[in-house]
């Protein structure tokens, strides 16, 4: 216990130690004279070599002096040349004479300025901030005021087709890495003034702009002040990445299921706040977060509101199918040929146990194998290079599957069934819950390997009731289906007709339930109108 | 946290339970009966002979490989006292574990079943391993060993011969059953009906039937036939049952699926061949005056299969006639299993169980007389028969003019 106890002493010192982080605590007000400020922004900012200053001076009746601050790279450099540098330095050329040193901050601001962002800043710490998120700040000899001008630019990934939701049909945009070009994506799928945005900083050190989504009206209040409480509860040095505040607000903080919907697609986001959820979107990463989700969820794609429905509901049917798959087939096999050979029909039987004679392991470790194999093939094709990506894909393929059944070091049956899990897997449009079932299946395979069917059975009854007892943000992660929402079955394992989706998924939006008129079933016209008899 | 290492740990309690964990086994380590055979050994034990499948051998030739070089199955015998005592005793013949679950039939020596069938079928219905869906056949000429042992070059696994003999054979000829462990059993222990069985038996020479030269022979020295039903009084066998009085047989216990029915035409005799397609046959019994009136209904749907006589199909009249007479020769039939049944005072149709059902207070007094009561009684047969249509024509080509 001692040692122990110690360690932790040590390292709470620590902590105090490294407190101070790039802002202080409390914020001090700035200086009178610009010299001095401009070396203590120097100073702060570590004399970083991006930093511009730029100091100019008006020659009127008096000397009055000026600088821009600004970092290079994060701020538009032709809106800083245009309308800072050129209208400071053109501006009032005329009568620069009568600007006596009183009127020139607030002539500087009101008139000299041609941005649309502008804002007074008085302390060290916005100033820095502002500086820091791509405003230029303009101080003045003889001001404790500073204005800062929204200047924010510099380069920035075009948007994209999104790479891991790929559709046929739909939208091909998807969000950058700019949280405005994301929010703008959205506005402009829902040109709603209940549309609305706010916007936090989180994280110590990189300031990071969080912002959370929802159309006023149709969200449940309730889910909105808990994301927000939530969010504000994060103390934390940096946000790089959405899973950063994923793991920091679910629900369960152990599970494997995830209880957070990802996506890169502007589409997706606009539907989900559309059904009454809260979106939230971190600056620096195209994925954006939406709560609450369910199950059901997972495994639905944007697709399928897009796309004829009656395709659309098998192909739910089949995804939950190829999860079933992905997450049973090898426990199922190990099952069938250690315990259960009852079950195998007899001629498939004879022809397994002709494959498996001569196989040096028992089937569990065969297929251990094999599953760890592919685990490692997959892992190596995603971050090798494209092209070398694709000659290992190649070679694995041949590797595991010829020649492995070739050398004797596995059956052939046990190639086809790594090879269901692999495309049932792949299969799955969410790639979070795709990763739950990659990790799940070897828990399957260890049960159905000592227990048999009735280990699966067991282990798929905790699973179950795992999922029963989870919640996101206090909606029951199986609804509709448990608790069973009668109404909301046609959006669920099928998807309706659109002119049948009447109301919102009831647990979300709490009220505004209603999506559209009743009766918009389109049918010919029951009578030929007036003008067409005639002609007849 | 301590949620979770309770559903963890809840997990673990079964390893102490007992279930399925005491069969683990690798497929790899299992020899697949596909047939098993019980004779009378000479000492009065019983022999019991395994049909085991080659795997390897079966499976390279599925696919393609080079099949035919050894023996697609392989039979291991051996005596006991008891069947199981005998299987066990064959382990140390067997390398890997017999594994029962894929049989596809039991072959008893008609040795046996004359002695008796009570002591067979206990291990037959106890043992987990066993379905109670196994074929069951009587072995007629030959042994229950010699019979698995033969091998047949269409057919790759003789065990499932034994299975898809039968009822391949049941329901396109109707003269043989398809009863399985759960039937006999069922014949056994309740009042007022007796298993019925069919019988299988070995043609040619069995010698050569047992290798590989069997093979060879486009056709083979020695073969099998299903051939007809056993008739069983008290578990023992009394009767054997052929041809048409089989058929009957079959008819009365309601297991007719498919057949084609000689019927006269004209002057000609047997010239004109009918097709049953279903049949209903319906049974009751009644005491009448302390005797007792056994009554069947029976009902068929047929159609004209093949015609050698000049006839006209197309006319209403003509089909009347033939259907009268289709049930005239059904009736014949039945008559004459439940007559060959009443002579050896086996009732293998139930009519005991009907009247125990219909009349149970009636059933007790006369239970234990039943077999002498049903040898007497009398029967009443009423047949319905419809022809439907006579296949793609009217008259046979050369009548028409």
């Amino acid at each position: 216990m001692r040692p122990f106890e110690r360690q932790k002493r040590r390292k709470k010192k620590k902590g105090k130690d490294q407190r101070g982080q790039v802002f202080h605590e409390e914020s001090s007000p700035l200086f009178h004279d610009l010299q001095k400020n401009l070396n203590k922004i120097r100073e702060e900012l570590g004399h970083s070599t991006d930093l511009v200053v730029r100091e100019f001076e008006w020659d009127g009746e008096r000397k009055i002096r000026f600088a821009a601050v600004y970092i290079d790279g994060l701020v538009d450099n032709n809106m800083v040349g245009d309308f800072i540098m050129k209208s400071l330095m053109l501006e009032s050329r005329d009568d620069r004479q009568t600007i006596s040193r009183k009127t020139a901050f607030d002539r500087v601001q009101e008139n000299g300025l041609a941005v649309g962002e502008v804002k007074i800043t008085r302390d060290w710490n916005g100033l820095i901030l502002s500086i820091l998120c791509g405003e230029t700040v303009i101080l003045m000899d003889g001001w404790d005021e500073a204005i800062s001008c929204g200047t924010k630019g510099g380069e920035k990934r075009p948007i994209d087709e999104p790479t891991s939701q790929v559709v046929i049909r739909g939208p091909r945009d998807s969000f950058t890495e700019s949280i405005r070009t994301n929010t703008a994506l959205v506005r402009r799928r829902v040109k709603s003034p209940n549309l609305w945005l706010e916007t936090m900083r989180i994280g110590k050190v990189t300031q990071t702009d969080v912002s959370l989504m929802y159309i006023k009206g149709i969200v449940d209040e309730k889910i909105v002040r808990e994301v927000k409480n939530r969010l504000e509860r994060i103390q934390i040095d940096s946000i790089l990445e959405s899973g950063y505040i994923e793991e920091m607000i679910r629900d369960s903080a152990f599970s494997l299921f995830p209880t957070l919907y990802m996506t890169e697609r502007p589409d997706v986001i606009a539907g989900n706040l559309l059904e009454g959820r809260v979106a939230i979107l971190v600056d620096g990463t195209p994925f954006a977060l939406v709560v609450p989700a369910l199950l059901n969820q997972f495994f639905q794609t944007t697709e399928d509101y897009y796309q004829n429905y009656w395709i659309s509901g098998f192909l739910r049917f089949v995804r939950y199918g190829a999860f079933l798959l992905s997450l049973l087939t090898p426990s199922l096999y190990i099952a069938a040929t250690t315990f259960h050979h009852a079950m195998i029909p007899t001629t498939f039987l004879i022809t397994l146990v002709a494959q498996r004679e001569g196989i040096p392991f028992p089937a569990f470790v065969e297929a251990l194998i094999m599953e760890l194999m592919f685990e490692i093939l997959r892992e190596a094709g995603i971050r090798l290079p494209r092209p070398v990506g694709q000659a290992v894909s190649i070679v694995g393929a041949i590797v595991l599957g010829e020649a492995a059944v070739r050398a004797g070091l596995v059956s052939p049956a046990m190639v086809i069934v790594v090879a269901i899990t692999a495309i049932a897997s792949f299969s799955a449009p969410s790639y979070n819950l795709a990763i739950t079932a990659r990790l799940l299946r070897f828990l399957f395979m260890l049960v159905g390997a000592s227990f048999g069917l009735f280990g699966i059975a067991l282990l798929l009854i905790v699973v179950l009731a795992h999922l029963s007892s989870l919640r996101s943000f206090g909606v029951p992660y199986l609804s509709p289906l448990a608790p069973f929402v009668f109404s909301d079955q046609k959006d669920t394992v099928f998807r309706f007709p659109w002119w049948s989706l009447i109301t919102r998924p009831r647990l979300i939006s709490q009220k505004n339930m209603t999506r559209m008129e009743k009766d918009l079933r389109p049918s010919p016209p029951d009578k030929p109108t007036e003008g067409e008899g005639n002609e007849k | 946290m301590i949620k979770y290492g309770l559903i963890l740990s809840l997990l673990f309690f079964p390893l102490f339970m007992t279930g399925c964990t005491g069969y683990h086994q690798d497929i790899d380590q299992l020899a697949i009966v596909s047939a098993m055979g019980v004779d009378k050994a000479a000492n009065g034990q019983y022999r019991v002979s395994f049909q085991v499948i080659n795997s390897s051998q079966i499976a390279s030739t599925k696919t393609g490989g080079g099949g035919g070089k050894s023996v697609p199955v392989v039979v291991y015998t051996d005596t006991g006292k008891t069947l199981i005592e005998a299987i066990r005793k064959a382990s140390q013949q067997v390398t890997k574990r017999l594994y029962f679950s894929h049989q596809q039939g039991v072959i008893i020596e008609e040795k046996v079943a004359r002695a008796g069938l009570k002591d067979v079928f206990d291990i037959l219905e106890r043992n987990i391993q066993q379905r109670l869906q196994l074929n069951v056949l009587i072995a007629r000429r030959g042994t229950a060993e010699d019979i698995l042992k033969v091998l047949i070059p269409t057919e790759m696994l003789p065990g499932s011969r034994v299975g898809e003999a039968l009822k391949t054979s049941s329901r396109v000829l109707g003269e043989t059953l398809e009863s399985n462990v759960r039937d006999v059993v069922h014949g056994l222990t309740d009042d007022g009906i007796e298993p019925a069985i069919s019988g299988i038996e070995l043609i040619g020479k069995d010698e050569q039937g047992q290798s590989m030269s069997n093979l060879q022979e486009s056709r083979p020295v020695a073969y099998t036939r299903i051939n007809g039903i056993a008739l069983f009084r008290d578990g023992k066998l009394q009767k054997w049952m052929e041809g048409n009085t089989a058929r009957g047989a079959v008819t009365l216990l309601d297991r007719l699926k498919n057949t084609v029915v000689n019927i006269n035409c004209g002057d000609k005799k047997d010239a004109l061949a009918i097709e049953i397609t279903h049949a209903r046959t319906k049974l009751g019994a009644d005491m009448n005056k302390g005797k007792p009136v056994l009554t069947v209904q029976m009902a068929f749907l047929g159609n004209v299969y093949e015609a050698d006589c000049p006839i006209q199909l197309n006319d209403q009249e003509t089909i009347d006639r033939l259907q009268h007479r289709l049930e005239r020769e059904m009736k014949r039939e039945v008559l004459s299993a439940v007559k060959t049944a009443q002579k050896e005072k086996c009732d293998i149709f139930g009519f005991g169980e009907t009247l125990h059902r219909s009349q149970p207070q009636r059933w007790k007094t006369i239970r234990n007389r039943w077999n002498p009561i049903f040898s007497k009684a009398e029967v009443r047969v009423r047949a319905k028969a419809i022809i439907d249509h006579a296949g793609l024509r009217f008259d046979p080509f050369w009548s028409s003019k």
